[in-house]
C-alpha cells in the first residue's frame, strides 16, 4: 500500500480525497497556487508545495512542477481529482515514466477514450449501442454533410477532441449545415487545438444517465449502479440523483451490462463513468466515458455504502476488486446539489470574494463535501464550486424533503450561491414527479427570479440586529461567561 | 424608536416600543407585530414573531444582508443614500461594470450616449467556459466605453462608465 499520496488538485475534491487517505493511514501532500495559500486543502495536508501563480496553466496544469513536488516529497502515488490534469494522457504517462503511480486508468486508455470518435469506434466494436453518427472524414465539410443527410435531421455537430460543451452545434436542416460546421470547427480549434468534427443524430430532450464502473488490474470490472444527471444548465450538471426515476430493474440491468461491456471494450482500469443518453422511447445510447472520479461520485457512495476513493487507491496499489456484481445493491435514494459561488439573480455570474460567514447543514443522511471555510476567499481563477450538498433517505419523496430542509439551513454570506434556485427546483412539481430531462431548466425555469416574499420578516430581522447590537453595548447578554479579569475586583500584590 | 427602511426599492416605516419580558411591539408598514429576539451565534439571531420562531442570519451596518429559509434579502436604512454602507466587498464590485474574473469580451452592447436602465445588459464576456452578461447597476447615460470585442479584460478594469441619471431610480422595480 502507498505510504504517501500527492493530490494534484484543489478545493473540495482535494479535501475529500485526503480524508480517505488519512483514514487509510496514508500521508498526504497537497499542491497550491499563490491564490490558495490558506486554502482548506492545504491546511488539511501533511505536506504542501507551492507550485506557481494563480493562473492554472502556471500551477495546477503544470506537469513538470507537480512531478517535482511529488519527487521532493517522496510521494509514491498521485491522485489527480477531477478537471485539471485528471484526463490528460501526457500527465498519466509522465507519472508512469517517473515510477509514480497515477491513480486512474492507464495513459493509453485515457488517450483513446478522450478522442470522442475513437471512443465511439471502440464501443461500436464492443457491441455497445452508440448514437447513430458519422464515421468518415472529420475535416471535410462535404462528406460530413453527406453523412448528416443520411442520418436524418436534426443532427448535432461535435468536436472530436471536445468536452465542456464547446464545439457543439445543433443543425435543424441541411441548409444550416455549412455555417454550423465552420462555427463549430473554429470554436473547437480555439478550445482544443483541434478543429476536427463528427456528427450524431440529435436526440431531443433526453435523460442523461451515467453508470459508475470499477475495474481492477486483474480484469474484473463491475458497475455500481447509475446516476441521473439530467438537471443541467448550459451543459453543466447542477443536481444529480440515484436511483433514476426513469429506470426499472430490467432497464437498469441492461444498461449496467452495457456499461461494463463499454469498460471492457476499452481495457478500463480503476474508477470511471460510462455516460448514456436515454430517449423517451426507452432506447439508450453511449455518449462518452469519463476516465476520472466525477464530481457527483458521492451520490453513488451514499446508495452503495462504498468509498470510491478507497477503491481507487486499492486498485492502483494492485489489489483485487474484492466485489462481485451480485453484491452491488442500492439502498434508499441520494441527491446531490452543487453549491457554486454564482449569483442566480444575475444570470449565474461567478461571484468570487471573501466568505464572511458559513454554516453548513448537518443531521441524519446529510453530507457536505466542502472546500471552503468561513473567512476564506473564493478566488476567481478557478471553477467556482464551493461544495456539494448530498442527502440520503429511504425514498425519493423523503429525500427531497431532506434536501429542501438542508438547503434552507445552508448559510453562506459574502459570496452569492444558487441555494434559492435549487430550492425552487426541488420544490417544483416537475422535479417531484421525476420529469427530469436535459431540457428541464429551459422548460421550467428559464424566467426564474429569486422569489423571497417575506420582506416584513427581513425588516424585523434588521430591527432585531439593531436592538441586540444596542443591548450588547449596555449590558451582558445571557450566557456570556464573565472572565476572571472582570470578577476579580480590587486586589494588590 | 423609529426607523425608515428600504427593501426591494420600497420604503417601510417602523416604530418600536419596548414591551414586557425583553420583547417589543413593532409597527411595521402599518401592521403590528410582537417581537422577541436573542443572539444564538455570530451573525445568528433567533427571532420570535407573534409566537412563531425563526432562525435568521444578519450581517451589516446601515445595509444588512439577511438570510433565512434559504432566501436572501437586503434591507437598508433609508436615511442613508442608496447603495452606501454595504457590508460585502463583492457588492461594491457589482456597482461597477467590471468582470469578476479574467475574461474575454465577446460583445459590447452599448455605445457612448446610450441611455440604459438598471439591469440592462451592457457587455457580454466569456470566462471559465461560460458566457455572461454584465448589466448596468443603475440607470443613466453611457459616458464611456473602454473596451472592444476580442479584448482580454481583468477584474478592476472598468469596461463601461455610466453617469447616474439625474431623475434617480428611487422606486425602480
Amino acid at each position: 500500500m502507498f505510504r504517501k499520496i500527492l493530490i494534484a488538485n484543489r478545493g473540495e475534491i482535494a479535501v475529500r480525497v485526503m480524508k480517505t487517505c488519512r483514514e487509510m493511514g496514508i500521508s498526504t501532500v497537497s499542491v497550491y497556487s499563490e491564490a490558495d495559500r490558506r486554502a482548506l486543502h492545504v491546511l488539511n495536508s501533511d505536506q504542501s508545495y507551492c507550485i506557481g501563480e494563480a493562473d492554472p496553466s502556471r500551477s495546477y496544469l503544470s506537469i513538470g512542477t507537480i512531478l517535482k513536488a511529488a519527487r521532493d516529497s517522496g510521494a509514491d502515488a498521485i491522485h489527480p481529482g477531477y478537471g485539471f490534469l485528471a484526463e490528460n494522457p501526457e500527465f498519466a504517462a509522465a507519472c508512469e515514466k517517473e515510477g509514480i503511480v497515477f491513480i486512474g486508468p492507464p495513459a493509453s486508455v485515457i488517450g483513446n477514450l478522450g478522442n470522442k470518435r475513437e471512443a465511439r469506434r471502440i464501443m461500436k466494436e464492443g457491441g455497445v449501442p452508440v448514437v447513430p453518427g458519422s464515421s468518415g472524414d472529420a475535416a471535410n465539410p462535404e462528406s460530413l454533410k453527406e453523412e448528416a443527410d443520411n442520418l436524418g435531421y436534426p443532427v448535432v455537430i461535435k468536436a472530436v477532441a471536445g468536452g465542456g460543451g464547446k464545439g457543439i452545434r445543433i443543425v435543424e436542416s441541411p441548409d444550416k449545415f455549412r455555417e454550423a460546421f465552420e462555427s463549430a470547427s473554429g470554436e473547437a480549434s480555439a478550445s482544443f487545438g483541434n478543429g476536427e468534427l463528427y456528427c450524431e443524430k440529435y436526440i431531443r430532450d433526453p435523460r442523461h444517465i451515467e453508470f459508475q464502473v470499477l475495474g481492477d488490474s486483474q480484469g474484473n470490472i463491475i458497475h455500481l449502479l447509475e446516476r441521473e444527471c439530467s438537471i443541467q444548465r448550459r451543459f453543466q450538471k447542477i443536481i444529480e440523483e440515484s436511483p433514476s426515476p426513469a429506470l426499472d430493474e430490467t432497464l437498469r440491468e441492461e444498461m449496467g451490462r452495457a456499461a461494463v461491456r463499454a469498460a471492457k471494450a476499452s481495457g478500463y482500469r480503476n474508477a470511471g463513468t460510462v455516460e448514456f443518453i436515454l430517449d423517451s422511447d426507452g432506447s439508450y445510447y453511449f455518449l462518452e466515458v469519463n476516465t476520472r472520479l466525477q464530481v457527483e461520485h458521492p451520490v453513488t457512495e451514499m446508495v452503495t455504502g462504498i468509498d470510491l476513493v478507497r477503491k481507487q487507491i486499492e486498485i492502483a496499489a494492485g489489489e483485487e476488486l474484492g466485489l462481485t456484481q451480485d453484491e452491488i445493491k442500492g439502498r434508499g435514494h441520494a441527491i446531490e446539489c452543487r453549491i457554486y459561488a454564482e449569483d442566480p439573480a444575475r444570470d449565474f455570474v461567478p461571484s468570487p470574494g471573501r466568505i464572511s460567514f458559513l454554516r453548513e447543514p448537518r443531521g441524519p443522511g446529510i453530507r457536505v463535501d466542502s472546500g471552503i471555510t468561513g473567512g476564506g476567499t473564493v478566488p476567481f481563477e478557478y471553477d467556482p464550486i464551493l461544495s456539494k450538498l448530498i442527502t440520503h433517505a429511504e425514498t425519493r419523496e423523503q429525500n427531497i424533503s431532506r434536501m429542501v430542509n438542508a438547503l434552507k439551513e445552508y448559510i453562506v454570506m459574502g459570496v452569492k450561491t444558487p441555494v434559492e434556485f435549487l430550492l425552487d427546483i426541488l420544490e417544483s412539481v416537475a422535479f417531484r414527479s421525476g420529469e427530469t430531462t436535459t431540457g428541464f431548466i429551459g422548460k421550467n425555469f428559464s424566467d426564474w427570479v429569486p422569489g423571497g416574499d417575506e420582506d416584513e420578516i427581513a425588516c424585523l430581522a434588521y430591527l432585531a440586529d439593531e436592538l441586540l447590537g444596542r443591548i450588547k453595548r449596555t449590558e451582558e447578554g445571557p450566557g456570556e461567561v464573565r472572565s476572571p479579569w472582570q470578577t476579580m475586583g480590587n486586589w494588590r500584590l | 424608536m423609529n426607523y425608515r427602511l428600504r427593501v426591494k426599492g420600497k420604503i417601510v416605516e417602523a416604530e418600536i416600543d419596548k414591551a414586557a419580558d425583553e420583547s417589543y411591539h413593532v409597527l411595521l408598514g402599518g401592521k403590528r407585530y410582537h417581537l422577541s429576539c436573542f443572539r444564538t451565534g455570530e451573525f445568528l439571531i433567533r427571532l420570535e414573531v407573534d409566537g412563531r420562531g425563526r432562525d435568521v442570519c444578519v450581517r451589516g451596518e446601515s445595509r444588512k444582508d439577511i438570510i433565512f429559509g434559504g432566501r436572501e434579502y437586503s434591507v437598508e436604512d433609508a436615511e442613508k443614500p442608496e447603495g452606501s454602507g454595504g457590508s460585502s466587498p463583492v457588492r461594491e464590485m457589482g456597482e461597477s461594470i467590471t468582470p469578476p474574473m479574467p475574461a474575454l469580451v465577446v460583445k459590447v452592447l452599448v455605445k457612448e450616449n446610450d441611455r440604459v436602465s438598471r439591469g440592462d445588459p451592457v457587455v457580454v464576456i466569456s470566462a471559465m467556459k461560460l458566457e455572461t452578461r454584465l448589466t448596468a447597476p443603475y440607470a443613466g447615460k453611457v459616458t464611456s466605453v473602454n473596451t472592444a470585442e476580442g479584448e482580454k479584460v481583468m477584474p478592476g478594469d472598468i469596461l463601461v462608465e455610466i453617469d447616474e441619471s439625474i431623475e434617480g431610480e428611487e422606486n425602480h422595480e
